[in-house]
């Protein structure tokens, strides 16, 4: 136990110095550069540098190590180093941040992405002790801010370091690409073209030689290992040979056929992936990343649609991930080490693990020697140059895009690596195997056949071992390289309190692309259309949103400043990460647990994904084509969609609940219908009921029901009145009143026999004579047959034939008493009843009543005449009234008003003299009328015309003059005499009788109106 | 009241038989020797059929004939429209109709009353003002245009008492529109009557 803990801490101290010293050696690198694209011939010269720096690297790391132990100052400045990470670890811990974290969803997946973070870090310590240690520092001191000693003395360095760095990861990537065309080529000797399956057998034999490579250094650096794998020394001591002579050699072909073997490369992958599926699900158990597994099936899913994508992604992405890995490096060992301290245990198999992590570090250190060589001979040839830099340039948006899912792929296969050394050991074989079937029984029964399969491989032989490590090495990076891209594409689609959480994971590594896309901006637009088309839905979605989410982050660039120390809290998380995954190693029922409940959230949120991305889709698509920074608008009007379709829903409820009132309307309108109907249906029924029919008419209901009472109750003193009439009268008078009263009683008895005579025709023709001899009787002795109905009416031999007779002479019973009401009625009213001598029979009565109705309205007609004739005159006398009273004031009144009044005075005068001349000779009236209108009532008239007295003589003299000339002519007085003659005609009876006429003049003197 | 409801019965019993008698009488004048054998023969009942149908068919007629008088006379109602009548609501609507005819006349004869009042008012006020106006002619004699009026009438009437004749309308007419030619100022007579009218209030005092 103690030992374990001094070695972590000399470990620790070791790799701090050599940052220090590295920094100087970074710079002379970048001059060397400079130097070699004038001059070809000093790439020789640059790699014998290469060579030598490491030399001297290596004995620096033990010649520090041993001066650690002995001297103090050296001890002095590793102890300050560890207490300032120690102090940054506790400060995060405790920060609010923290606490924040922990509540979110997706805690288990930061958990795994982090974990995938540290173990790189591990690598990434042992690559510090080789060679190439010095350049990568810079990227991950650089992140943390904390940090503040490292930002001060690295500000302005990083900035060009970063820049160079970027271009040395494609010089990289493209070496890595020559590299296998290399091992292709190689096993093609003969210059033929190689075919699908034998392009993947030649990557295959090309990797083997690369691990024999990595272990070369394992032999100076660790004895341990030595005793463990005996049987690889012998592969080490032939390796450096070929891999000189097959770079030296090969250089110059790969220029000519670059595309080519790239094409061949990117054709062959697909077909590694599928076999060693079930070998990655094992994997996966070792790895104790539980949140994985059910995302598997989506990943199969993928594949299918893109198969013609993935070959040319992944070799780009392997090349950046490894790159990209020392950014994150020193305050993952932080958080790494903490855990470690905290364990109460470490067991031997823990430190095992840790020899085989630096081994692989060790390799994968190696490998990137040659990728440098390599960068060295394209900078030479630049026209060749320019169509790499775009194609590269295009693929570096998309390594950005997965970068994080390299990562975990990377560590993934290290982690394939162990569990292979774990299983060859004897001292824990068994524990591993029995993992493995854990987790495909919970998981993924049908895998269980081929993990067995492959153990069985492991145990028969061991060279097909280090051939299946590597077919594992390259198929596991694309499976997990797919896993990652769902688990960053689903923070996008989380509201965005987790966005802004995740955020920091992501700041620090796109940094650097937007420093990159200043120089190559027409690039991206290009980079669109060529991706779109060829994803499916389900890809386009997240991809646009997550090229949504950085675009928003660039564009405000203090913010992203401002998110920059959060990043520090997702590693803490991480280093909680290790210690759950660690403790499930002890515990296999606890990882049971947490993969269950890890399992859940991702299938919740794939059922939750389809709809949302549909819809970022469509707006996405929109609006990536014209510009990117509308992108972000875009981005951020997401949500607003869903409340724009819940309104919709809310307006297709509103209509559904209008429908509904409409119909609710109906049915209301419909039984009010049926009420009205049914009430008018009711009247005509209680019109057509003869019980009733008295108070058919409204108006004339309440006069009848008025009028029915009073002869009920004078009847009986008009009885007593004929009674005393009959004694008091003579004993003929008393005979004929008698004899009246029976012609009523028979009339009324004639109507009933009438009424029966009529229906008893009707049924038989033959019972006539029957009929004839029963009226007689009846006819005899009326009350017999009244005795007869009320017999029948009791007896009820069949009941419902006795209950319609019953009915009908109820209602025959009521017609006959409103008809006989109704006639007595009339017999009371009608005063000449009596008169002629004639038997007031029916229709002695109706007829009566006629006429007195007549009668009745002809003398109403006389009145109205007479009152009209008397209105006329009264307005006659009125007038002759007024006139008087007008005439009056001359007696009284000054002689001037006289003067106004003449034509009155002279009217007067007329009248009287007609009267007094009528009296002398009754023609004078006569001649009199037909003058009259010329003389006084007209307009034009001598009464109005004359002046008056006031004025002189002569003035009257002459207005006299001009009326006899103008009016006094024929045709003035013709008119007037044709008037007289039809008044007399018309008024007078002259033309019959001419001597009536005197008399009729001296009428009209009497009533002049 | 027994008594006189039993009295009544056999009183109305009586009249029955004797009415029944005639009509068998009359029946049986034809044939003298045909009456105490009515049981037997069937021509006297085939008669007595034969006048009894008809009897009655002039009765219903009569009757229906009476209602649809009353029901013409009888002003017809909105609630009575389209709705069939019957004969009891006839004769009540009748009832009604006349009682309503002889309130309108009481009303009438009220109104015509207090019209001819008035009027023999009017005609005193009239008379009293024909005599107070009587007084007043006499100053309005001395006016010259009542002289000038009195002149013409005058002597038009001399004319017209000369050349009318009043034996007959077609004589009258005949007679009367010459004259009316004669007064045209055209003509000699009426010309000096026009001079003497201008002259007068020069003459007059």
């Amino acid at each position: 136990m103690s030992r374990g803990q001094i070695i972590h801490s000399g470990h620790f101290m070791c790799s701090n110095p050599h940052d220090d010293l590295v920094q100087d050696e970074d710079e002379e690198d970048v001059e060397v550069d400079v130097v070699e694209d004038d001059d070809k011939s000093m790439e020789a010269s640059s790699s014998v540098h290469h060579k030598n720096k490491a030399l001297d690297e290596k004995p620096v790391t033990f010649y520090k190590f041993g001066v650690g132990k002995t001297q103090s100052i050296a001890i002095d400045v590793s102890l300050n180093k560890l207490n300032k990470c120690i102090k940054v670890a506790y400060n995060k811990m405790t920060t609010p941040k923290w606490k924040d974290f922990k509540g979110l969803r997706l805690h288990w997946k930061q958990r795994v992405r982090l974990n995938n973070v540290i173990w790189r870090a591990y690598y990434i310590e042992f690559r510090k002790k080789q060679p190439e240690k010095p350049k990568k520092p810079f990227c991950y001191f650089a992140v943390p801010d904390d940090d503040t000693t490292h930002q001060k003395i690295e500000g302005s360095i990083v900035e060009g370091m970063y820049w160079k760095r970027k271009m040395e990861g494609v010089c990289a990537q493209y070496k890595r690409w020559r590299i296998r065309s290399k091992h292709n080529l190689v096993t093609d000797k003969g210059g033929m073209v190689a075919t699908c399956s034998s392009t993947s057998v030649s990557s295959m034999t090309g990797e083997l030689k690369r691990k024999r490579k990595h272990t070369v250094p394992k032999e100076t650096i660790e004895s341990k290992l030595r005793s463990y794998e005996p049987p690889v020394k012998l592969q080490r001591s032939q390796t450096p040979k070929h891999t000189i002579s097959d770079e030296f050699a090969w250089d110059f072909d790969d220029l000519d056929n670059v595309f080519t073997d790239d094409f061949l490369n990117s054709l062959s992958e697909p077909y590694m992936f599928p076999d060693p599926r079930d070998v990655y699900s094992g994997n996966n158990a070792d790895i104790m990343q539980p949140g994985l597994l059910p995302l598997q099936p989506t990943i199969e899913d993928i594949m299918m649609s893109l198969g013609d994508d993935m070959p040319d992604s992944p070799p780009f992405h392997n090349d950046r991930d490894t790159m990209r890995t020392p950014t994150n490096d020193q305050p993952s060992i932080s958080a790494q080490q903490i855990p470690q301290m905290r364990r109460s245990a470490s067991s031997s198999a823990s430190l095992h693990q840790m020899q085989v992590a630096q081994a692989q570090a060790q390799s994968i250190s190696q490998i990137s020697q040659p990728s440098q060589q390599l960068q060295h001979q394209i900078q030479i040839q630049q026209p060749v140059a320019a169509r790499p830099h775009e194609f590269m340039a295009s693929s570096i948006m998309m390594d950005y895009r997965l970068m994080p899912t390299r990562q975990s792929s990377a560590i993934t296969s290290q982690m394939l690596m162990l569990s292979q050394s774990a299983s060859t050991l004897s001292s824990q074989p068994q524990y591993a195997t029995s993992t493995h079937y854990s987790t495909n029984n919970s998981f993924l029964p049908i895998r269980n056949t081929m993990t067995n399969q492959h153990h069985l491989g492991h145990t028969s032989q061991h060279s097909p071992w280090n051939k299946q490590q590597q077919s594992n090495f390259l198929v596991s990076l694309p499976h997990q390289s797919h896993v990652e891209r769902i688990l960053n594409n689903q923070p996008p689609l989380v509201p965005p309190p987790s966005r802004s959480n995740l955020l920091p994971t992501q700041n620090d590594p796109y940094l650097p692309q937007f420093l990159q896309s200043t120089q190559p901006t027409p690039q991206p637009q290009s980079h669109d259309p060529m991706m779109a088309p060829s994803r499916s839905w389900w890809l386009d979605s997240p991809l646009t949103a997550s090229v949504q989410s950085p675009l928003s982050v660039a564009t405000p660039l203090p913010l992203a400043n401002q998110t920059g120390p959060q990043t520090p809290l997702g590693q803490l998380i991480g280093s909680a990460d290790n210690g759950f995954l660690f403790g499930g190693n002890n515990t296999p029922g606890g990882f049971k647990m947490s993969g269950t409940t890890s399992g859940v959230p991702t299938l919740s949120q794939r059922l939750e994904q389809p709809p949302i991305s549909r819809t970022s889709t469509i707006f996405g698509n929109v609006e990536n084509k014209p510009e990117r920074i509308f992108t972000s608008l875009t981005s951020q009007n997401t949500p607003t969609p869903s409340p724009l379709d819940i309104s919709s829903l809310s307006r297709l409820r509103t209509s559904s609940l209008n429908e509904s009132w409409k119909m609710s309307h109906i049915v209301e309108g419909s039984p009010t219908y049926q009420a009205f109907a049914a009430s008018v249906t009711t009247k005509p029924s209680i019109l057509e009921s003869p019980s009733t029919s008295g108070d058919i008419s409204g108006p004339a209901s309440v006069p009848v029901q008025a009028s029915q009472h009073p002869p009920k109750i004078i009847t009986p003193p008009s009885a007593s009145s004929k009674r005393k009439e009959q004694e008091a009268a003579m004993a003929p008078l008393v005979n004929r009143q008698q004899s009246c009263d029976v012609n009523l009683l028979n009339g009324k008895m004639a109507v009933k026999v009438e009424e029966k005579s009529g229906r008893h025709y009707l049924p038989t023709t033959p019972t006539e004579l029957k009929e004839v001899t029963k009226e007689e009787p009846l006819l005899m002795s009326a009350p017999s047959s009244v005795k007869s109905m009320r017999r029948q009416a009791p007896d009820s031999t069949l009941h419902p034939e006795e209950r319609k007779r019953i009915l009908h002479l109820h209602a025959e019973q009521n017609r006959r008493s409103a008809l006989k009401d109704g006639f007595d009625q009339l017999m009371d009213i009608i005063p000449d009843l009596y008169s002629g001598g004639v038997k007031p029979t029916n229709a002695v009565v109706l007829a009566k009543s006629a006429d007195h109705i007549r009668r009745l309205q002809a003398e109403k007609w006389d009145k109205t005449q007479k009152i009209d004739e008397a209105k006329a005159k009264i307005e006659k006398l009125n007038q002759k009234i007024t006139s008087l009273q007008s005439n009056l004031p001359q007696s009284s009144a000054p002689s001037s008003s006289s003067q106004v009044d003449s034509k009155t005075s002279l009217e007067t005068f007329f009248d009287r003299y007609v009267k007094e001349g009528a009296k002398k000779n009754w023609r004078f009236w006569v001649m009199s009328q037909m003058l009259k209108p010329i003389c006084v009532t007209q307009t034009n008239s001598f009464a109005s015309s004359v002046a008056g007295d006031s004025s002189s003589r002569n003035e009257v003299a002459a207005s006299c003059s001009d009326w006899l000339n103008k009016n006094w002519k024929a045709t003035e007085l013709r008119p007037l005499a044709s008037t007289l003659l039809v008044s007399l005609a018309t008024n007078s009876s002259i033309l019959a009788e001419p001597d009536t006429l005197p008399d009729y003049v001296m009428q009209q003197l009497k009533n002049p109106f | 009241m027994s008594r006189s409801r039993s009295a009544a019965a056999s009183s109305s019993q009586k009249p029955d038989d004797m009415d029944l008698m005639s009509p068998d009488g009359s029946a049986s004048s034809p044939s003298a020797p045909n009456t105490p054998a009515t049981n037997s023969g069937g021509f006297s009942s085939d008669r007595k059929k034969a006048t009894h149908l008809r009897c009655e068919r002039q009765r219903r007629e009569a009757i229906n004939s009476g209602y649809s008088d009353l029901k013409d006379l009888i002003p017809q109602t909105t609630t009575s429209l389209g709705c069939k009548t019957t004969n009891a609501a006839i004769l009540f609507r009748a009832c009604d109709f006349m009682s309503q005819l002889k309130t309108d006349i009481s009303d009438a004869d009220k109104q015509l009353a207090q019209l001819n009042a008035q009027a023999a008012a009017l005609e005193m006020i009239a008379s009293e003002y024909e005599q107070m106006a009587s007084s007043v002619p006499d100053a309005g004699q001395s006016t010259i245009q009542v002289k000038m009026l009195q002149l013409l009438l005058d002597d038009c009437f001399t004319s017209f008492s000369s050349q009318v004749d009043f034996t007959t309308y077609a004589t009258i007419t005949r007679t009367l529109l010459s004259w009316v030619e004669s007064l045209a100022p055209n003509a000699e007579p009426f010309k000096s009557t026009a001079g003497k009218m201008v002259t007068m209030p020069f003459t007059s005092p």
